[in-house]
């Protein structure tokens, strides 16, 4: 009869998820995959663009099995991002081809193309609806036909929008400066790991990669007075955009032979921010600079705040945190974040029984002194 | 029997870092060799195209000094999607038996070393000869290495003089892989100590 | 085993780029060596740079090891066990020698390993420096230049201020000579297990995105001054209340019956095998 060891953390931690799965089950109900996909489109989104993975069934999965738990959805859609092997990559976007479903600007009353509203929340008042209690699939079904029909009766084209850039205009009238394209190749965050001094397509990605939250609060520190800017809103778009790939076996760029593979919804940023340059004779002029934020899904808020971010790293400034670039750019990932600060729940009695080692000698040592 | 991309190159990959963490110590890649060589593999050296197989793609860029160099480049290139680098760039330099005289040697000098920041951003050079055996005609000293491992590498050239000049400044320069016709593998990363064995019984 | 993934979780080329930057760690001991670091489906900050090592290095015919603060029972060893077995379906054991590949959390096993085996070591926060400058373009370039006056400070002002060097575990060390480096949350009393080392160490730190090595037979070296050496954890007449050795880490515990301090060994396989053939003392 030998010594064996006590295997209670197996079967501690196998208790600890049918206790978890209990949790998610106990009301006797469960949701399906297809009913968030239907009607969690904001979380989705939200999802999909801290994961960098766009795909509104598996994001839907990933919340069902989260709980509704952002942090813990994102999780999952990481890891099985990981998991996924890489075959190509997309063609340039231009996204002045995007198929537009809302679009405003805050820095004119009227663009090109009109302010086209369209689905927001920025007009909705935000009164708890009761009545949504006994919405049910057939009641929401109806109200879809009635909708249909009426857009038939106004006469609302089926035809899809593409609308000039608000900048382009801008551009062309002389109020912003043009720039040359960058074409340069893209740093992939995400099979070369970060490292400073950053490239701005390293900065673009993690800031669209970025919680959403943390996103958010250092944007609103920088325009609540941590910062340097004061910016508006030069275009807001949001829509579908088409992605195409490369003939895997040619080697050429011909956009005849580029195969189109589908589409992703995303929301579109283009801030803009006055500043003041020095030209000739010591003339002070106004002109304006761009920040840009691009994210998977609906996502204005996050979309607005990258580009003010945006604007922020591309201008160093050691006086304010949110223009550091290791601060923003290390701090904003949510499976990191999280990550670290919940590790903290690991044991640690080791290294905290080697300072209590070197805290009881030094306490010694004091003690012999007072001695002799 | 096939080559398995999962199971094979993770073998062949334990042995590479089995080498690297003990140069001296030959590794032995001749069971996986075995089985690229039943599939038909004729134009590259198989265990350069073994090593290529378990560390190369999309990410990385190398060079061919060979006089089939354009057909070997292709070979590697559709099999792993690694492109072609010129030699100051290069993640990976190969350099066949075929190649010309000195081509080591310039190999060596050309290979990027690595920054001071960046130590790793450097170039490995592997190299094919005839015979690598444990003939003390080499004596290395250095990290992994208890006290001293001897080795001789069948080779023309005399390529430890630059390959000291161009290590000379640690974290900075080149890691050496040695293959043979016997699928023999001698991993000589910078750290290594080599100098020549004046003493031969 | 779980099929629906790929041998060992992620997929091929996942683990060839940890592959190249774990060869080229090998060959600059002690430097971190940047990593595409991926996600796994356990937490940031609970062992993935160790697991993506792991799971890049491991096969068909390995025998695994996983202990956390020097148990195989911790929580977190056995999670850690179950998704590597879950996705590649190899043998797992509790006895050091019989281990090809070891991950470990803040321990280096009390049985010595062996030129066979490989120990993978977590990492929390890979910069030596970091306490000192938080800036990791900074630190790069002190590492660059071998400017490591802010680490010796430390110590120095610690010595000052208490008479002692008070670090407690993760004491920093000097490999080959060039490269100060974080050996991992490891107590002191497990620094001289890497100096000269019959098996190769590497140490991954998932979140950070860097991976590095002590390759065997390697110079390392922990920091200290010459009038005041480095200290381990002592534990002078104490001894282990199973199975009675010395000379190993212990864990302080409070005896839930007679309320006094007791002393049991950390490493609690070694304390097993010792009981298995000793006997209770």
């Amino acid at each position: 009869m030998g010594y064996v060891a006590v295997k209670g953390g197996t079967l501690a931690i196998e208790e600890s998820i049918k206790r978890l799965k209990l949790e998610r089950v106990k009301q006797g109900r469960t949701i399906e995959v297809e009913k968030i996909q239907g009607g969690m489109r904001g979380l989705i989104d939200q999802v999909m663009s801290e994961s960098s993975l766009y795909d509104e069934t598996l994001a839907a999965l990933a919340i069902k099995q989260a709980e509704g738990n952002p942090e813990e959805a994102v999780f999952l859609l990481r890891a099985f991002r990981s998991t996924v092997p890489r075959k190509h990559y997309g063609r340039v976007i231009e996204s002045s081809d995007m198929q537009i479903e809302r679009r405003i600007s805050a820095s004119f009353k009227d663009i090109p193309g009109g302010q086209i509203l369209g689905s927001t929340t920025d007009y909705t008042h935000r009164l708890l609806d009761i009545y949504l209690k006994e919405e049910t699939d057939q009641s929401v079904q109806a109200w879809v036909k009635d909708y249909l029909k009426e857009s038939l009766e106004i006469g609302e084209q089926a035809s899809k929008l593409t609308l000039p850039k608000v900048l382009d205009y801008l551009r062309k009238e002389g109020l912003i400066s043009t720039c040359e394209n960058n074409d340069q190749e893209p740093d992939d965050v995400t099979r070369q790991s970060l490292a400073f001094p950053s490239t701005r397509s390293q900065r673009l990605q993690i800031l669209t990669r970025g919680q959403t939250g943390a996103v958010t609060s250092f944007a609103y520190a920088v325009i609540r007075g941590y910062g340097d800017l004061h910016p508006t809103v030069g275009e807001l778009r949001v829509g579908k955009l088409p992605v195409t790939i490369n003939h895997p076996l040619s080697d050429g760029q011909d956009e005849n032979d580029a195969y189109y593979i589908g589409e992703v919804k995303v929301t579109e940023v283009e801030m803009l921010m006055p500043v003041l340059v020095e030209k000739e004779y010591g003339k002070k002029e106004m002109e304006f600079e761009i920040g840009y934020g691009l994210c998977f899904g609906q996502n204005e808020t996050k979309a607005i705040a990258m580009g003010i971010l945006d604007y922020c790293l591309e201008h160093p400034n050691k006086e304010f945190p949110s223009h550091n670039e290791e601060f923003v750019l290390y701090h904003i990932d949510s499976v990191e974040s999280s990550g670290f600060i919940s590790h903290l729940k690991m044991p640690h009695y080791v290294t905290f029984q080697s300072k209590l080692d070197s805290v009881r000698k030094t306490k010694k040592d004091k003690r012999q002194e007072v001695k002799s | 029997m096939k080559l398995d991309m999962v199971h094979d190159l993770q073998s062949v990959y334990r042995k590479l870092v089995h080498a690297y963490s003990r140069p001296g110590q030959l590794a032995n890649l001749r069971k996986e060799a075995a089985i690229v060589r039943e599939d038909g593999n004729e134009e590259c050296p198989t265990p350069i195209l073994l090593i290529a197989l378990t560390l190369f793609d999309q990410e990385v860029t190398f060079k061919v000094l060979s006089e089939k160099a354009g057909m070997i480049t292709k070979t590697i290139n559709q099999l792993t999607y690694a492109k072609q680098g010129e030699i100051e760039e290069a993640d990976y330099i190969l350099v066949l038996q075929d190649a010309e005289t000195g081509a080591l040697n310039k190999a060596i000098e050309k290979a990027k070393s690595g920054t001071l920041k960046n130590p790793h951003s450097s170039a490995t050079i592997i190299i094919e000869v005839t015979e690598i055996t444990a003939e003390p005609a080499l004596e290395l000293k250095g990290p992994g290495i208890k006290t001293v491992e001897y080795v001789q590498v069948e080779l023309a050239e005399n390529w430890i003089e630059s390959r000291q000049s161009k290590n000379k400044e640690f974290p900075l320069g080149v890691d050496l892989m040695f293959v043979d016709q016997q699928d023999q593998l001698l991993s000589v990363p910078r750290t290594t100590q080599i100098s020549e064995n004046r003493v031969m019984v | 085993m779980n099929t629906a993934y790929n041998f060992a979780f992620f997929d091929e080329g996942s683990k060839r780029e940890i592959r190249r930057a774990t060869l080229k760690a090998i060959a600059i001991p002690g430097y971190q060596v940047p990593f595409a670091s991926r996600e796994m489906p356990i937490g940031r900050g609970w062992g993935t740079g160790g697991l993506q090592l792991t799971l890049s290095l491991i096969g068909k015919r390995d025998v695994l090891k996983v202990i956390d603060q020097g148990s195989d029972e911790s929580v977190n060893a056995v999670n850690i066990k179950k998704l590597v077995s879950d996705t590649t379906g190899i043998i797992t054991t509790d006895y050091t020698a019989e281990a090809t590949l070891i991950q470990s959390r803040h321990r280096i096993p009390e049985v010595p390993l062996t030129k066979d085996q490989i120990l993978v070591l977590q990492v929390p926060l890979p910069e030596p420096l970091r306490y000192y400058e938080p800036s990791e373009s900074e630190t790069k370039k002190l590492h660059a230049e071998k400017e490591y006056s802010g680490a010796w400070l430390m110590l120095f002002e610690q010595i000052m201020k208490y008479g002692s060097m008070t670090t407690g575990a993760d004491h920093p060390v000097l490999v080959h000579d060039r490269y100060v480096m974080a050996p991992s949350p490891i107590p002191r009393f497990d620094n001289s297990k890497m100096n000269a080392s019959e098996a190769l160490i590497l140490l991954g730190a998932g979140r950070e995105k860097k991976v590095y090595a002590v390759p065997p037979y390697t110079k390392v070296v922990s920091l200290d001054f010459e009038d005041f050496p480095f200290e381990p954890e002592t534990f002078e007449d104490k001894q282990c209340r199973l199975c009675g050795s010395t000379g190993v880490f212990l864990d302080e515990l409070v005896d839930e019956l007679t309320d006094e301090t007791v002393y049991q060994c950390n490493d609690t396989s070694y304390c097993l095998e010792k009981l298995n053939t000793v006997g209770v003392k």
